[in-house]
């Protein structure tokens, strides 16, 4: 039937994720701009503060006297992101479930899907609009930085060349070209990415925010600490992509596609369980 | 109805809900008539609230079976939800957006159009429940009166074919609670209304249906008029002139059952139609000259009466 234009019609098609574009739009509002911004800007101080040429102090006892904290800065940098998307995702479901939103968008004509979706997608997009914002800048800096002092190091060249404002001498190794710089960024993408999809799930199963943060503290400190001790065996696990920035930080070789896409997959299927759960949850 | 078989908008058989030891629901049978408006009462802790929270989807029932608006509680609910407006007892909404976002996103989950007609419509609505004022606040900053009002406000910008509602006028002042009956009122010509209150006077006023829930098990379910009937019971206390002459003449009245003295000059009056009893009986009872009255009030049995009787008093909200 031909309607008339101007007129409302009710939604009568119902698509397998039904509602999520206005949630979408709502989970966006929450990530843009102030939360994404105050994550780009921190993750700039912590690179000008502590990592960039201007802030390393030269280490007197290595010729030629200039580097910077390259290995520190993604060190630093992907503990801080691992942390606050544990952190800002603690409260994504359980913290609605709790207030009784979820309960009041689930009484409309919106899929249970689409909530969980909708919140993993926007915070996902978030991160890789953070990470590239604030991985990005640094790159040129240092490669002008490399340039300009005239290293001469070439990539597995390993050096105490800085020392920090906190008093730690960092180890330098050629800065990669910029597409495997790129690898290195979507690497820690992945891993948040993976992180946001376990706090998804532990919100859909637990009923304690408390426990939700907990176990998400736990599980960053476990892909970090596997990143620098599980060695290979790790390689295919958020851990691995990790440990694969951390290594070619250090001047190593290693292969990014495998970490990235396995802790790509596992998100998947930790998402498609928080889905499962969340389905079954009760929202009263 | 005049022979038409009345579908129901809502109807449940043996729902039961079971929360760890305590059984919430023990095999609820209802109806809710389509296009109906349906009081549905019980003191606290009776099961009101599960009740519409599984017929919503929200939590599922440990037992029986329910249909809503045709559609089997077993599947996804979509399609029926669509063609719901519901409001629950607590409502609650993403605090930091305004008033008209937030039911301009409700909206937008119901209705197809142009954002021009759509923006008529949440003005519309936000006129219709009172927050033409507050459409630029954020939920965040609305009083409790003023969050059950934009609660109202979403529950119907979708014109849905079931208005779901679970204590309507909990928290609203005076002014307010009227408004929302006025409105429910309204809408009541449009849609099946199926609502939760604890104000009695309120649900004997627009509610042509009722259920009672007590302890988890309807205790009665029915067209109103079955309980309180049309029948019409006065007291009436008559001062000055020839007041037993009044009450002569009223006697040989056809729409007048019984007149009962009650001792001084107060009279029982018994009529089969409140509704003819209400037109006339005051036209009469001044005919006489001299005859002043005094008081004339229903003695009949209210909703209240009939809720105490079933349940065995107010909880005390």
């Amino acid at each position: 039937m031909a309607t008339e234009p101007g007129t409302l019609t009710p939604i009568e098609r119902i698509r397998p994720l039904q509602g999520i574009g206005g949630l979408l739009g709502v989970e966006f509002r929450i990530w843009f701009p102030l939360r994404a911004a105050f994550l780009v800007v921190a993750g700039l101080i912590v690179f000008g503060v502590m990592y960039a040429p201007w802030s390393a102090a030269p280490n007197p006892s290595v010729d030629p006297g200039f580097g910077f904290l390259f290995f520190g800065f993604l060190t630093t940098w992907s503990a801080i992101l691992l942390i606050s998307a544990a952190s800002l995702s603690e409260g994504a479901v359980l913290g609605e479930i709790n207030r009784g939103t979820a309960g009041w968008l689930v009484a409309m004509p919106i899929r249970r899907a689409s909530v969980i979706v909708a919140k993993f997608v926007a915070a996902a997009a978030a991160y890789a609009v953070i990470i590239v914002a604030a991985g990005v800048l640094p790159y040129p800096i240092l490669a002008g930085a490399v340039n300009r002092g005239g290293t001469g190091f070439r990539a597995g060249d390993v050096v105490e060349v800085t020392q920090s404002p906190i008093g730690m001498w960092g180890r330098f190794a050629d800065l990669p070209d910029l597409g495997r710089y790129l690898g290195m960024l979507a690497a820690i993408w992945a891993t948040v990415v993976f992180v946001i999809a376990v706090m998804m799930l532990l919100g859909t199963v637990l009923r304690s925010r408390t426990a939700v943060f907990g176990l998400g503290m736990v599980l960053v400190g476990a892909i970090v600490v596997s990143a620098i001790v599980g060695g290979t065996s790790v390689s295919a696990t958020p851990a691995g992509a990790v440990r694969a920035v951390l290594q070619i930080a250090w001047g190593n070789d290693v292969a990014l596609l495998m970490p990235i896409l396995s802790s790509l997959l596992l998100s998947i299927v930790v998402l498609g369980a928080a889905v499962w759960f969340f389905d079954r949850r009760e929202l009263a | 109805m005049g022979g038409v078989p009345v579908t129901a908008a809502i109807e449940t058989r043996s729902l039961r809900k079971r929360y760890r030891r305590i059984e919430a629901l023990r095999g609820v049978d209802f109806e809710v008539p389509e296009g109906s408006v349906c009081g549905f009462l019980g003191p606290n802790g009776a099961g009101k609230s599960t009740t519409m929270e599984i017929l919503m989807g929200l939590i599922g029932p440990s037992g029986g079976w329910a249909s809503i608006l045709g559609d089997d509680l077993d599947g996804d609910g979509l399609r029926s939800r669509s063609r719901i407006g519901y409001l629950p007892q607590d409502p609650s909404f993403f605090p930091r957006v305004k008033v008209r976002g937030i039911v301009r996103f409700v909206a937008r989950r119901y209705l197809d159009g142009p954002s021009a007609a759509l923006d008529g419509k949440v003005d519309e609505t936000l006129d219709l429940v009172g927050l033409t004022d507050l459409a630029d606040r954020r939920v965040k900053a609305l009083s409790g009166g003023e969050l059950r009002r934009l609660g109202i406000a979403q529950a119907i910008i979708g014109d849905p074919e079931l208005l779901i509602l679970d204590e309507p006028s909990v928290g609203l002042d005076p002014e307010g609670r009227h408004q929302v009956l006025t409105l429910l009122d309204r809408l009541k010509e449009h849609m099946t209304i199926f609502y939760s209150s604890h104000i009695l006077d309120d649900v004997e006023r627009i509610a042509d249906h009722i259920v009672v829930i007590d302890r988890g098990e309807i205790v009665e379910q029915g067209p109103m008029d079955r309980y309180l009937g049309g029948r019409g019971v006065y007291q009436v206390a008559l001062a000055g002139g020839n007041g037993d002459g009044v009450l002569r003449s009223l006697e040989r009245e056809p729409w007048v059952d019984a007149v009962t003295p009650l001792g001084g000059r107060e009279w029982r009056i018994e009529t089969p139609d409140r509704t003819i009893a209400e037109s006339r009986l005051m036209r009469v009872l001044v005919a006489r000259d001299g005859v002043r009255v005094v008081s004339l009030r229903p003695a009949y049995r209210s909703l209240e009466d009939l809720y105490m009787e079933l349940v065995g008093g107010l909880d005390g909200d």
